[in-house]
């Protein structure tokens, strides 16, 4: 087979086991990244990206020099020296990989149980355009119940009903110093109010409550407001706002100054 | 309507509904296409949280905001603040 199609598939064939081996590494690599990035599990992630990476430079080191797939990866180096069994140099990336995937996806579990909108419809009955004036389906008690045990977790307060406190219509998301907050709502919050705060919580989660507190909150450069208006308005979460609540973005980032693109 | 007088009707409407005095953090006139002209009075929420903002906590949202008719004066407060 001296074709090109034929080299190629020949080139294949033999560099099989690294090519496979760059592509669980990518595949790690992307996991890992999406789960630092989501909040799922930053622990996790960073494990599985470092997997990911001694996987792709063994395979591409193992093409290179025409090893085919002879070569330990670093990791396997370890574990092989630890234990004295190849079998077990050779299973560790595959475990651990598992191992990580399945941390950061009891963590992303626990992120949607708060924050998506896959089991409302059918749940809550009730819609809720009476409140507020911008729409939207009640989040539901529920709901409600889980993402305070969620929270909680979490070193955050889910005070509910905090009709009182709050002079606005909505919510407010408090960062104490001393790295816990709370997360007030009202009576029947729809779900786009708890969006609404929660995408607060997952900044303050993500870059930590010392740098949360930092962030400017002035007229034009208000951080946080424009990150929960940039993050709600990802298509896939935007085609979940109702049409009111859209105005309402847009409307509430201008009023505070801030940049609706 | 001035400026000034926007934010006057505005801090009596805050202290009759929530009794509280204080000014607004934020204030704009608001020119839509279609739609009457206005005073976006954004009233923070260190008004309201004086406790939290002394212990030096940080608050994102619980503003009041309030809607002010540029020619009638009227005051509505705005749909919910976050």
């Amino acid at each position: 087979m001296d074709t090109w199609a034929g080299q190629a598939a020949n080139w294949t064939w033999n560099n099989v086991q690294d090519v496979a081996r760059i592509g669980f590494g990518t595949f790690d690599v992307i996991l890992g990244g999406s789960m630092i990035w989501t909040g799922a599990g930053t622990l996790p992630g960073i494990g599985l990206i470092a997997i990911g990476l001694d996987q792709i430079a063994t395979g591409s080191m193992n093409i290179r020099y025409g090893r085919v797939g002879q070569g330990f990866s670093i990791l396997e180096f370890g574990v092989y020296r630890a234990t004295g069994s190849e079998t077990a140099a050779f299973l560790a990336p595959g475990v651990l990989s598992l191992g990580f995937g399945t941390v950061g996806s009891l963590g992303r579990a626990g992120m949607r149980a708060g924050f998506t909108t896959a089991d409302f419809a059918g749940k809550i009955p009730e819609v809720g355009t009476r409140l507020y004036g911008v729409g939207g389906l009640l989040y539901g008690t529920e709901r409600l119940g889980n993402l305070g045990r969620y929270l909680s977790r979490r070193s955050v307060t889910l005070v509910l009903d905090a009709d009182i406190e709050l002079a606005g219509n909505a919510g407010a998301f408090i960062a104490h110093r001393n790295g816990t907050a709370r997360l007030l709502l009202r009576t029947d919050p729809t779900a786009e109010l708890v969006w609404h705060e929660l995408s607060h919580f997952v900044q303050w989660r993500r870059v930590g409550p010392e740098a949360y507190m930092r962030f400017p909150r002035m007229s034009g450069n208000h951080v946080p407001e424009q990150f929960v208006f940039d993050l709600l308005q990802r298509p896939i979460r935007w085609d979940r706002l109702s049409p009111g609540y859209r105005l309402h973005m847009v409307d509430y980032i201008e009023r505070l100054g801030g940049i609706g693109r | 309507m001035t400026k000034s007088e926007a934010i006057q009707i505005g801090n009596a409407f805050v202290l009759q509904n929530r009794g509280v005095q204080g000014e607004p953090e934020h204030v704009q006139l608001m020119e839509r296409a279609g739609k009457k002209r206005s005073w976006s009075l954004v009233y923070g929420a260190a008004l309201f949280f004086p406790t939290e903002i002394a212990e030096g906590s940080v608050i994102d949202g619980g503003e009041y905001i309030l809607t002010v008719d540029d020619v009638t004066g009227q005051v509505s407060q705005f749909a919910f603040s976050g």
